[in-house]
């Protein structure tokens, strides 16, 4: 008998041909993450994996609270790999049932070779159950424990779940986006959203020193920090000086069209840098309406400087349900930090709602000579990671 | 780098870091215990408090050591009773210690009262039609931490207890500590930090006359008179003493030369019509000036990126600004624009040349 850790994925038992090479990528981050807390055994057993632990002293909790970051995990499940007797059966399943609790035994059996039925074990493991865990009873429609039994050719599980997973598809599989990316609550959501659904995402980040400090710098790596739990890995990151630009769109612009020329600047050189990563899309944080400048004109008029898809995760969310994932995905926090900057300098009083291209182009032109045709941003490019 | 926050904190002096190794191994022990390291551990604690006292010309007993000049504000005004006279007078140009400190004392059944009074500090007629049998302490502040401005402690001391004798009087003089003058003789209460001269952080103390009248917020072993239980930080202490030393000696020594550098910075406000927010009356290591224009938070990130660090009254945030600026009388221009300089011997006047030229580019430059 050893300890283990049963996984399920999700959608990813949906794919077709290509199934192994989502699968392939998964199952390496699961060794990786195993791997770095301690000795394991890799398995796969059907639809689910299994991580056993060499030594009986593993604290999977701990195992479980890291891998239920990986995003393609639906559930994932804490228990034994026995032998298929029924005696090193009812050994695991004492460890796992819960005192003082309804339970129900759930058995299946793989092998259909094995001699005893899945109804005739139930009720054997579960009068087992009853007999030698206190104050348990059975409740088959609402058990407040579910033990799992699975007979495999050549073993069994015992297990119960232990945590939900995020879901989603593995980290990487969709390809790489690249994710506007200010220190505020919605665009570390927006990035999630899509590493959820499997991108690899490059966050860029405009700051306007000495407009912003160094405090606002720091919140939006402390963010990009903790979103590379969920890559797995450290995630590049680009600090793009924005100061000139702004500068010149000030000076040069009416004032109502402060945000949205902003926006579209900052579009360029995010598909710049998208298309020197390799990135096929950018992500970015806005939701429809959430505030003046985000309106479908508006949108549609910063969408005018991309060739690459814009992907707008949070766009029908309402506010209430960004902060509502931004507190489940351990961001809020960060992001409500109060970091003192100046960037109300830049916001014009009264935005413009509906900007129309043409003008907003003309209005751009002039931004373009006061910075010179050659003009050229600074940026730094960091690897960030937890 | 050029520092120039030294009201915020004054950063160790080398010649104390260093020997705080020696310091922890040596001094490794409770001042409590009765073998030979803790009597030891007792006499050096015993030293310091009297070469404290020695400087500020009171008796040991009544030095107090504390973790902050903010504990020491909380034991006197939460520490008091207030059941025959319940006011606390007090100036808003207070710092937020003693500010907040007394009116948490409301809990107690005490009652704040701000003695309005003009920029130059207070003066006893602002505080005579305050005073009457209801009056419990009264607070006078001796530097203020953002302007500089300078309150004559002794005199309004000596005027307010001869007007009555039962007023208690309380003074922050964390900013005036070890660099100028200060004479305790009409006082009850005084709070001090030991990192604004340069110690570790963690160590203070309270001056009280009469110890006994407060009633200790932490309880427990006793130390510190029965006033301030827990173990004494004995190492801080230390650096604390040493710190005032140096402090004293360097502040006495270059008085004249921390005025050439203020007056620089006088000449140059001038010259770009800047506003000084510092009076006339204000000590010579503590500047404040707002340029009008250019927010606190640029003007001093922009500093901060050529190595010049400097600090705001406050910070700017939408519509913020200081709170001390604004009790003054000025404006929110005024107010959100401000910048300290606070000095230390060790500035030299190319430091203050390169602020002023990275102040002069930043007023040129990046005004929107």
């Amino acid at each position: 008998m050893k300890k283990c850790l049963l996984i399920s994925v999700g959608e990813l038992i949906l794919k077709g041909k290509n199934r192994s090479l989502f699968e392939n990528i998964l199952i390496k981050k699961i060794k990786e993450t195993a791997e770095q807390s301690g000795s394991y055994e890799f398995k796969k057993y059907r639809a689910r994996y299994a991580v056993i632990a060499e030594n009986d002293d593993v604290d999977l909790q701990e195992l479980v609270s890291k891998i239920r970051n990986i995003f393609g995990i639906t559930v994932i499940f804490q228990g034994y790999i026995t032998s298929k007797d029924v005696d090193s059966i009812k050994k695991c399943v004492l460890s796992v049932a819960e005192k003082n609790s309804t339970f129900k035994i759930r058995s299946k059996r793989h092998d259909k070779s094995y001699p005893i039925k899945s109804p005739d074990l139930n009720r054997e493991i579960g009068d087992f159950v009853l007999s030698e865990t206190p104050g348990t009873s059975v409740d088959v429609h609402n058990p407040e424990q579910v033990i799992n039994i699975e007979i495999f050719e050549d073993s069994a599980t015992v297990f119960t779940e232990a945590a939900r997973g995020m879901g989603g598809l593995p980290y990487g599989t969709a390809g790489r986006v690249v994710s506007l990316f200010s220190g505020g609550i919605d665009s570390p959501v927006a990035s999630w959203m899509m590493m959820k659904r499997g991108c690899e995402i490059i966050p860029v980040h405009f700051h306007t020193p000495p407009y912003t400090g160094e405090g606002s710098l720091l919140k939006v790596k402390d963010l990009i920090k903790h979103l590379s739990i969920f890559a797995g890995n450290s995630i590049v990151s680009y600090f793009v000086n924005f100061t000139a630009v702004q500068l010149a769109i000030k000076k040069c612009v009416p004032d109502k069209y402060v945000t949205v020329i902003s926006r579209r600047f900052m579009g360029r050189i995010a598909e710049e840098i998208a298309r020197s990563e390799k990135a096929k899309g950018v992500v970015t944080g806005e939701a429809l309406g959430q505030v003046a400048s985000q309106t479908l004109e508006n949108m549609l008029c910063v969408d005018d400087v991309f060739g690459l898809t814009v992907l707008r995760p949070l766009v029908g969310l309402d506010k209430e349900e960004i902060v509502k994932k931004a507190r489940q995905i351990g961001t809020y926090d960060i992001s409500i930090r109060k970091e003192t900057d100046c960037c109300h300098l830049f916001v014009p009083k009264r935005p413009e709602t509906k900007a129309n291209i043409a003008s907003v182009c003309n209005a751009e032109k002039k931004v373009v000579e006061e910075l010179g045709t050659d003009y050229k941003y600074d940026c730094s490019v960091e690897k960030i990671a937890d | 780098m050029i520092y120039l926050d030294y009201a915020a904190t004054t950063p160790v002096y080398s010649e104390i870091s260093d020997k705080i190794p020696d310091l922890l191994v040596k001094y490794n022990f409770n001042p409590s215990a009765l073998y030979s390291a803790g009597v030891k551990t007792r006499e050096a604690l015993g030293n310091a408090r009297r070469q404290i006292a020695f400087y500020l010309n009171v008796s040991p007993e009544n030095i107090i050591f504390t973790s902050s000049a903010t504990e020491a504000a909380n034991m006197v005004f939460k520490g008091l009773n207030y059941k025959a006279a319940n006011q606390i007078l007090l100036s808003n140009l207070e710092h937020k210690s003693v500010i907040e400190s007394a009116e948490s004392a409301s809990d107690l059944g005490a009652e704040t009262v701000y003695i309005k009074h003009g920029r130059e500090g207070m003066a006893f007629e602002d505080i005579r039609p305050f005073i009457d049998e209801n009056v419990r302490i009264c607070s006078i502040l001796l530097v203020n931490n953002e302007t500089g401005a300078v309150n004559q402690l002794e005199k309004l001391a000596y005027e307010i207890k001869n007007y009555s004798k039962d007023i208690l009087i309380f003074t922050d003089i964390v900013q005036g500590f070890g660099k100028i003058t200060v004479n305790l003789e009409n006082i009850d209460f005084a709070s001090i930090s030991g990192h604004k001269l340069g110690s570790m952080k963690g160590a203070g103390f309270l001056y009280a006359k009469n110890p006994e009248i407060l009633k200790p917020l932490i309880v427990g072993g006793g130390q510190e008179f029965g006033l301030r239980s827990g173990t004494e930080n004995v190492v801080a202490v230390l650096t604390l003493t040493q710190a005032l030393k140096t402090t004293a000696k360097l502040f006495e020594e270059n008085r004249e030369h921390l005025k050439r550098l203020k007056s620089k910075m006088v000449n140059f406000c001038d010259k770009m019509r800047f506003h000084i927010n510092s009076p006339d009356n204000s000590v010579d290591y503590i500047f404040n000036f707002s340029t009008g224009m250019l927010p606190s938070e640029v003007l001093i990130n922009h500093l901060s990126s050529k190595e010049i660090y400097v600090s705001a009254a406050s910070a700017c945030t939408k519509g913020g600004a200081s709170r001390v600026l604004k009790n003054m009388g000025y404006s929110d221009g005024i107010a959100a624009t401000a910048l300290r300089i606070s000095l230390h011997p060790d500035v030299k006047e190319e430091d203050i040349d390169k602020l002023i030229h990275e102040v002069e580019w930043a007023a040129e430059n990046l005004v929107l």
